[in-house]
């Protein structure tokens, strides 16, 4: 009887050595994080007609305010930037002095994109938190590429053309939502993925095990046997849209809506300013994923923001990974 | 898609047998709380995170002598846990379905199993699927001839795809016996 209850205290002692209330927590590590701000997309080929989507105007300026902004909140919570950070602007012209040239290895092409995520890969290790940040299209109804796949300039402009009130027609590149997990879930530690993009919440769909809760029981049901192995590692998102609406800018705004309520969830006032206390901050004094999205989902939703075109609201959405990333400790 | 509704089909079909048993008709309520322990299936730097795990009940069946098989609706909330190395499981709600079986191996001391099949969701939009099994000993007392509430020590596993969660909690619950037409015939006969 004594080496019995012997034994049980033993394993209380043991389990509860083991948990959160005991251990003392990790130090941070460090953020990586590879921005790109996409506007050459103006000359989309919409659905392979002779249609052009409309020309994204503030793709550049949340790039542009998301890194400064990554920057500043890093600063001020005494979070350390890494050694290695990527930055991909692009715009007609050279508005912004950070704009990189095309022959520059931070041109936004799908290629740059490729070695910005390889090198994201060498640089992080398992205590890094990667944020990869994407403001530009996002695919619907073209042939042969898969919904809520991002868009780049290809490093050559063999199909430069005129067409239309355009100047020019530009070879672009895809890169297709599971392509992109693959790519990032390479990298070492946790990874934050967030898309200003129409139909970006495609993304979490092809995450695997959770669906969102619009979906019928079914599509639960095949998450939970599907083969996806991205929803077991330390991957997370959060999006501008869902698989089935999309993304929108606002003129007043200037910034894409989503990427707006994100940057005020932040702390952001204005580009060049202090950040004040950030709109997104949780009862704890953190910014998480959580929090974020909380924030996010209904500013981003109102009516004012309604897509004219598809008459749909904007709808943010995160992944149902069992776990709150927690960003920034106030 | 065929293979998901016959495991469907065969699921409902094990649920619902209980309800058409020939021994007394039971119903009962249940409550407890529990310590959900989630091992995450992927590299986490814990080896498990804690939180607090509220749930609560509903069952139908028929019991007869010792043992008792029911239909069960349970209703769970798991809190969120503390954050560690920045990060926190997230809180979520559960509704399920499922089947538990219980046998009084003495005169006030007994031993049940149970499994379930939930719906969960997060409260970010996101819902999930998961599989439970849950046992333990508990002790029934009888307050009427057709009351009785019982305390139980519940042990759980909860089967999601990337988190396997482990409980361990304290529940109480009520029955109440309903005579139903076939147990009066059989007793007049």
């Amino acid at each position: 009887m004594r080496s019995k209850t012997f034994l049980g205290i033993l394993c209380c002692c043991l389990l509860l050595s083991s948990c959160e209330f005991i251990l003392k927590e990790p130090a941070e590590g460090k953020i990586n994080y590879l921005v790109i701000g996409e506007s050459y997309y103006a000359y989309f080929y919409s659905k392979g007609l002779n249609e052009y989507s409309n020309r994204l105007n503030y793709t550049v300026a949340d790039a542009k305010s998301m890194k400064e902004t990554i920057a500043k909140i890093s600063s001020k919570t005494g979070r350390a930037i890494g050694e290695g950070h990527y930055v991909m602007l692009e715009e007609e012209g050279t508005q912004y002095s950070d704009f990189a040239s095309e022959q520059s290895s931070a041109y936004p092409t799908l290629e740059n994109v490729n070695k910005g995520l390889s090198a994201l890969a060498n640089i992080s290790d398992d205590d890094s938190l990667t944020i990869i940040y994407y403001s530009g299209h996002g695919t619907d109804g073209l042939p042969n590429i898969k919904t809520g796949s991002l868009c780049f300039v290809k490093q050559t402009y063999a199909g430069e053309k005129t067409v239309g009130n355009f100047s020019k027609l530009i070879d672009f590149g895809f890169l297709a939502p599971q392509e992109l997990l693959e790519k990032v879930n390479a990298i070492p530690g946790k990874k934050l993925i967030i898309l200003d993009s129409c139909y970006s919440g495609a993304i979490a769909d092809d995450y695997g095990v959770t669906h969102n809760t619009d979906t019928n029981i079914g599509d639960i049901w095949d998450a939970y046997f599907s083969d996806s192995q991205y929803g077991l590692t330390d991957l997370y998102m959060l999006t501008a849209a869902s698989s089935q609406t999309t993304s929108t800018e606002y003129a007043n705004l200037e910034h894409g809506v989503f990427t707006y309520y994100l940057l005020k969830g932040l702390g952001w006032t204005a580009d060049g300013e202090e950040l004040s206390t950030p709109a997104a901050l949780d009862s704890n004094g953190y910014v998480t994923l959580d929090s974020l999205y909380k924030f996010i989902l209904p500013k981003a939703s109102q009516s004012q923001y309604q897509d004219l075109t598809h008459l749909t609201r904007q709808h943010a959405t995160t992944n149902g990974t069992a776990n709150n990333l927690v960003l920034f400790k106030y | 898609m065929p293979l998901r509704r016959v495991w469907l089909v065969l699921l409902l079909c094990v649920l619902l047998t209980p309800l058409f048993g020939k021994g007394q008709m039971t119903t009962s309520l249940g409550a407890g709380t529990s310590w959900y322990m989630s091992f995450s299936q992927y590299a986490d730097s814990i080896p498990f995170r804690s939180s607090y795990m509220y749930n609560s009940e509903y069952g139908m069946g028929f019991h007869e002598n010792a043992w008792e098989l029911s239909a069960i609706i349970p209703f769970h909330y798991v809190s969120a846990s503390p954050v560690y190395d920045g990060l926190s499981r997230r809180e979520f709600f559960s509704l399920g379905i499922g089947l538990r079986f219980q046998y009084l191996i003495k005169r006030n001391f007994g031993w049940f199993a149970g499994g379930t099949i939930a719906y969960n969701w997060y409260k970010v939009d996101q819902a999930f699927l998961s599989f439970g099994m849950k046992t333990g000993p508990y002790w029934e007392f009888p307050v009427t001839q057709t009351v009785r509430i019982a305390v139980e020590l519940p042990i759980g596993l909860d089967f999601r795809k990337d988190i396997n969660g482990v409980t361990i909690g304290l529940a109480c619950r009520i029955s109440y016996d309903m005579q139903n037409q076939n147990t009066e015939e059989s007793y007049a006969e």
